[in-house]
């Protein structure tokens, strides 16, 4: 290798250390920030006045907006999971224990994790979005001046209603995805009505629908705190706002994600 | 009185502020001119203390905001008002709401006390009749006199104004300066007009102060300003192409 060679890869592996440097930077700074951002809400939460009248808006927006979205994510999945359960089973001969499946797996796990996935893209970028653009166009300072908190003004709503909301929605999600199976199991595998509902019933125990709406319960936190940090980090105009609403999508996507896994190891072993 | 003293101020590596002294009297119209991004709207919100200084100090009527809670910040931010640029109007409330905002949230004052109030401010800066307007349906002009409303609405000591008359056409913002001026009249107020129109600078100040490189270089009535010999104040107030102001900008280029 000649001299030459040797400085082009020495100089190759700085700039490439350099950029894993800076994208760590990033990611430690993005992390603290929605920790301190998470911090700063509870403080609010309990040391000021709660808005009620825009925690109520603040529902609307996210859970009852949400419902048709929804509902259509949902039935299509009890469909898709009939069928695909129906498929393997039917090599055991146990297609009776669809409904068991069903039930099971959307309270345990299909219900809060793809009801927050709706609604991350849904209203993360929306959140994402709504304070990008006030951020730039100088509202949130506009709030500052006029000896309004911006955390307790637009944060604090925002975490109240999608705690609350993707908790109804995860019941709505579970209820309306075990109808999908319903029909799929009755009127296309012919399983007998009666059957499926006292199976799916009787094979859910309490801890199945507690663990999936303790996750629903956090996963509504991690999406507005995420949607609300990246909003106030927006920066210069349009561009950085579209940048602001896909980052606030994609770190919330990887939060439910990653704290799914966490909370189902932690519900396993415990 | 403000009392701003060695304001430092860095963003990442920029340094955008280099020790920024300046004192504003009771009463006084104080204009800001330099150069778009040569850092008056990041003084300005120093003065609010929406930005926190890296280094220096400004101290309003002898406190610093600074060294205050955030609760204490808040209670004394209601002394100051601040126009922004765009006017930074919420898009989401009506012109009532947005005008009566600091009253809404932090007084307890009846909705016809509020509303009355709002008209009054809104009949100051010439304005009726468009209370239950959204922000969107309003015109350039009457955003920036919505946001006046809304910066007078707490009956200020101290009114901040940043750009007032950018992106106004000439009557409209002769309109602004006459405004700016009859506030000053009224309600005997300190102002800080951050601009780089020459002709509000004249029309409204009683001091021009120009921030060049981060600091100011120079302090005088309008008068003193136009017949500076200083060749850069003469660069940015003829509005000239050539001067120390580009060359400089020139040869740091040359030298990359």
């Amino acid at each position: 290798m000649t001299r030459w060679d040797k400085l082009k890869r020495t100089v190759s592996v700085r700039s490439w250390l350099r950029k894993f440097g800076a994208g760590c930077l990033a990611v430690f700074k993005g992390a603290g920030g929605i920790a301190l951002l998470f911090r700063d809400t509870c403080v609010s939460l309990a040391s000021k006045r709660i808005r009620w009248n825009a925690v109520i808006d603040q529902m609307n927006k996210i859970g009852v907006m949400s419902l048709p979205l929804v509902f259509l994510t949902s039935i299509f999945t009890g469909m898709v999971l009939a069928l695909q359960s129906a498929y393997q089973l039917r090599l055991f001969s146990a297609e009776q224990f669809t409904s068991d499946l069903i039930s099971v797996s959307l309270c345990r796990e299909l219900g809060p994790v793809l009801t927050a996935m709706v609604v991350a893209g849904r209203v993360g970028a929306s959140i994402a979005a709504e304070l990008g653009t006030m951020k730039v166009t100088e509202q949130i300072d506009a709030l500052e001046s006029l000896a309004t908190n911006p955390v307790q003004y637009l944060v604090a709503p925002r975490f109240i209603a999608a705690v609350c909301m993707l908790f109804v929605l995860t019941i709505y999600a579970d209820v309306i995805g075990m109808l999908g199976g319903y029909l799929i199991a009755v009127f296309k595998l012919g399983m007998s009505s009666h059957v499926f509902i006292k199976r799916a019933i009787k094979a859910l125990l309490v801890k199945d629908v507690v663990t999936g709406l303790i996750k629903a319960f956090f996963f509504g936190g991690f999406i507005s705190i995420a949607g609300c940090y990246f909003g106030f980090e927006a920066r210069g105009g349009a561009e950085g706002v579209g940048r602001a609403t896909m980052l606030a999508v994609v770190v919330s996507l990887i939060m439910v994600i990653a704290s799914d896994a966490l909370f189902t190891a932690i519900f396993y072993f415990f | 009185m403000i009392h701003i003293q060695g304001l430092h101020k860095w963003f990442e590596n920029q340094h955008v502020l280099k020790g920024v002294d300046l004192t504003i009297k009771e009463g006084e119209t104080v204009v800001i001119i330099g150069r778009s991004g040569c850092g008056k709207s990041v003084l300005l919100k120093h003065i609010m203390a929406i930005l926190e200084p890296d280094q220096g100090d400004i101290k309003i009527y002898g406190q610093s905001m600074f060294k205050m809670s955030s609760t204490e910040q808040d209670r004394f931010r209601l002394q100051l008002g601040m126009l922004f640029q765009g006017a930074a109007l919420f898009d989401s409330l009506n012109v009532r709401e947005n005008v009566g905002f600091s009253l809404y949230e932090h007084t307890k004052l009846s909705e016809e006390v509020i509303v009355q109030k709002v008209r009054e401010k809104l009949g100051l800066v010439g304005l009726e009749d468009i209370e239950d307007l959204m922000p969107a349906s309003l015109s350039g002009g009457m955003k920036k006199r919505v946001g006046l409303a809304r910066a007078i609405c707490n009956e200020p000591k101290i009114i901040l104004y940043d750009e007032p008359t950018t992106g106004l056409d000439p009557i409209n913002a002769d309109v602004i300066n006459d405004l700016i001026l009859r506030m000053q009249e009224r309600l005997k107020v300190i102002s800080i007009v951050v601009t780089h129109d020459m002709t509000s600078a004249y029309k409204v100040g009683n001091r021009i102060a120009m921030l060049y490189d981060g600091k100011i270089i120079a302090v005088g009535t309008p008068n003193e300003i136009r017949n500076s010999s200083d060749r850069v104040v003469q660069q940015f107030i003829t509005g000239s192409a050539h001067g120390p102001i580009t060359d400089q900008g020139k040869n740091k280029t040359e030298s990359l």
